[in-house]
């Protein structure tokens, strides 16, 4: 009897009608699809140029910052999805990679989470930075606003290009301080230096500052006449031969620097074939019921795509979503006021631009200080951006300020409900954006680089 | 012996084919009853959120930059689409021999479940 009930069940459970609920999710999906127009984004096509093999080299080498000690990648690594996995990245001074990674206590710490690089070259990518303090007035004509203002060189071919001067001249960042000293076991002639970019530029300010730090790190990169030849400097000017063969040996720039780092970035930060972009392009078996699901609830009840717009998913504006203080913020004040502090307009205080989400699982901790671990937080606080608003810090303090509770964007202020499934939903469809293979890897990270110094990189496997 | 082994068998498989009868007769239209009433629960409650959501969406149309204000609502809409599939869903339970009494009845459990308008404290809280 036993058997004939579990036979009986069996055959109820196997019948075809149980298809009938995904078939109803696909088609309600294809037609949100439809209604956004999605398309998938165009897959970039993997070139070794001359271009790129100076792009690789300057983006791993240490050089470039004050004290020799750090590069982009420190920061930026391939096998942390291009970012850290830091709350707030540790810059020049610190030891170690990414979670391993300590600063000493007399070091300034950075403010702000370290953004990942996936996609900068899309021309939807208007801003850069969390505050967007680098943004494309106009990208065909090439017009940037950037802390540099008028001073910013001309010939840059891109946002990122842009975006790629201002670490090396950011004291946290890659810069150090006046009279710092490189490290002691260092190999020569890099050990114990004093720094010359931060030292020589100590009396200047603002964009007249950066300039000159921009200059000091072309002559410490290729030489100058009145200075002694150093090995690395021929290496270099080769490589930029091969990058630049038409233009003059005496003109090279700090332009033809970031924009052959930016050409890297583009062609190895690229996501190439995600699920979700084979399930746009007509697959439906890219991706699972659970993830399409969450697509729906993503383009619909869940209001995502109100700012996660766009084949990155952000509209690269600026909102408020009630995150709080966590850290010292920018400017080493209480309180970050996020793109306050770029444009002075009271309305845009706490505001913070809207990250891109390909590759967003690959990429904690999240939001601006790195304070959210998971991509379940993350959620949680758009759909509960009031949650700190009545909630006491350690001091007896509220967390939120009234000010903050204003900022918050009114896109999230009527209750967006979601249960734990839908949750999980929304977070499987965000899987479904991961593109973690790397195209041709073997070509990303180089062997050495001209400096001789050694290279900050883990592998991206 | 051998006989015995053959009258197992022919048992087991008149066994199989009448449970397979009884189960296409009996079990898998009760299944697929219990399974549409609670699928068309759930599109109950998803649909009167999404209604209120598209309440929602309006009435802060005016603190919103026209371009975000029309994505806003396209998504609004997109959300709303899940009461056509509740209303197809209706009509196949009709026809199915389900009463329009219990259809009401499920209807209104749903929205006294919904999180609209009144928020629901046994839905998602941080506080938990």
């Amino acid at each position: 009897m036993k058997k004939l009930v579990i036979t009986c069940i069996a055959i109820a459970l196997i019948s075809p009608a149980h298809a009938e609920p995904d078939l109803t999710v696909n088609s309600l999906l294809i037609k949100a699809i439809e209604i956004f127009n999605l398309r998938p984004l165009p897959t970039k096509r993997f070139e070794e140029t001359a271009k790129y093999n100076l792009g690789r080299a300057l983006f791993f080498d240490p050089i470039l910052s004050g004290n020799r000690d750090i590069s982009c990648a420190t920061c930026h690594l391939l096998s942390r999805g291009s970012s850290d996995h830091l709350s707030a990245s540790i810059g020049t001074g610190g030891v170690g990679l990414a979670e391993m990674r300590v600063l000493p206590s007399d070091r300034p710490h950075q403010p702000r989470n370290a953004l990942d690089l996936w996609n900068r070259d899309n021309n939807t990518v208007r801003t850069m930075l969390w505050d967007g303090r680098v943004e494309a007035i106009d990208p065909i004509l090439r017009t940037f606003r950037s802390p540099l203002g008028d001073l910013l060189p001309t010939g840059l071919e891109n946002t990122m290009a842009v975006q790629v001067l201002f670490p090396m001249a950011q004291d946290d960042e890659m810069l150090g301080l006046a009279d710092d000293r490189s490290p002691i076991d260092l190999p020569q002639p890099h050990a114990n230096r004093l720094n010359e970019f931060a030292t020589n530029t100590k009396d200047l300010l603002g964009p007249m500052r950066i300039k000159a730090i921009l200059r000091l790190i072309m002559d410490r990169l290729i030489g100058t006449d009145d200075a002694p030849q150093k090995p690395w400097h021929a290496q270099y000017r080769a490589l930029l031969r091969s990058a630049y063969p038409t233009v003059q040996d005496n003109a090279f720039t700090i332009v033809h620097v970031a924009n052959s780092i930016a050409h890297y970035i583009e062609m190895t930060f690229a996501t190439r074939q995600t699920p979700w972009d084979r399930f746009l392009a007509g697959d439906p078996t890219a991706i699972g019921l659970q993830a399409q699901k969450g697509a729906f609830l993503f383009y619909g009840r869940a209001r995502c795509v109100a700012c996660h717009s766009g084949p990155l998913l952000s509209d690269f504006e600026f909102y408020s979503i009630g995150v709080p203080d966590h850290g010292t913020g920018i400017g080493k004040t209480e309180e970050d006021l996020g793109r306050y502090l770029v444009t002075g307009n009271e309305s845009d205080r706490y505001k913070f631009r809207t990250p891109p989400l390909r590759n967003v699982t690959l990429t904690s901790p999240y939001f601006h200080n790195g304070s959210a671990e998971t991509l379940e937080d993350v959620v949680k606080q758009h759909i509960d951006p009031l949650f700190y608003a009545d909630k006491y810090d350690e001091t007896g303090g509220l967390i939120l300020n009234p000010a903050q509770i204003d900022a918050i964007s009114p896109i999230l202020l009527p209750k967006i409900r979601l249960t734990h499934a839908d949750i999980q939903s929304l977070i499987s469809f965000l899987t479904t954006l991961e593109d973690p293979g790397y195209a041709h890897v073997d070509k990303l990270v180089p062997a050495s680089v001209p400096s001789g110094l050694p290279i900050s990189a883990l592998n991206p496997n | 012996m051998k006989t015995q082994t053959i009258s197992c068998a022919a048992l087991w498989t008149i066994a199989f084919f009448l449970s397979a009868d009884f189960s296409l007769t009996y079990v898998r239209p009760l299944i697929t009853l219990l399974r549409d009433q609670s699928r068309y629960a759930e599109l109950a409650r998803t649909c009167y959120e999404a209604m209120g959501n598209l309440n929602d969406v309006e009435s802060i149309s005016t603190t919103l930059r026209p371009a975000q204000f029309r994505l806003l609502r396209q998504a609004a809409v997109v959300s709303t689409m899940q009461c056509y599939a509740q209303e197809e869903l209706r009509r196949s339970m009709l026809s199915a021999g389900v009463s329009e009494h219990q259809l009401i009845r499920i209807d209104l459990q749903a929205q006294l479940q919904s999180n609209f308008p009144i928020p629901n404290p046994t839905m998602y809280s941080r506080d938990q």
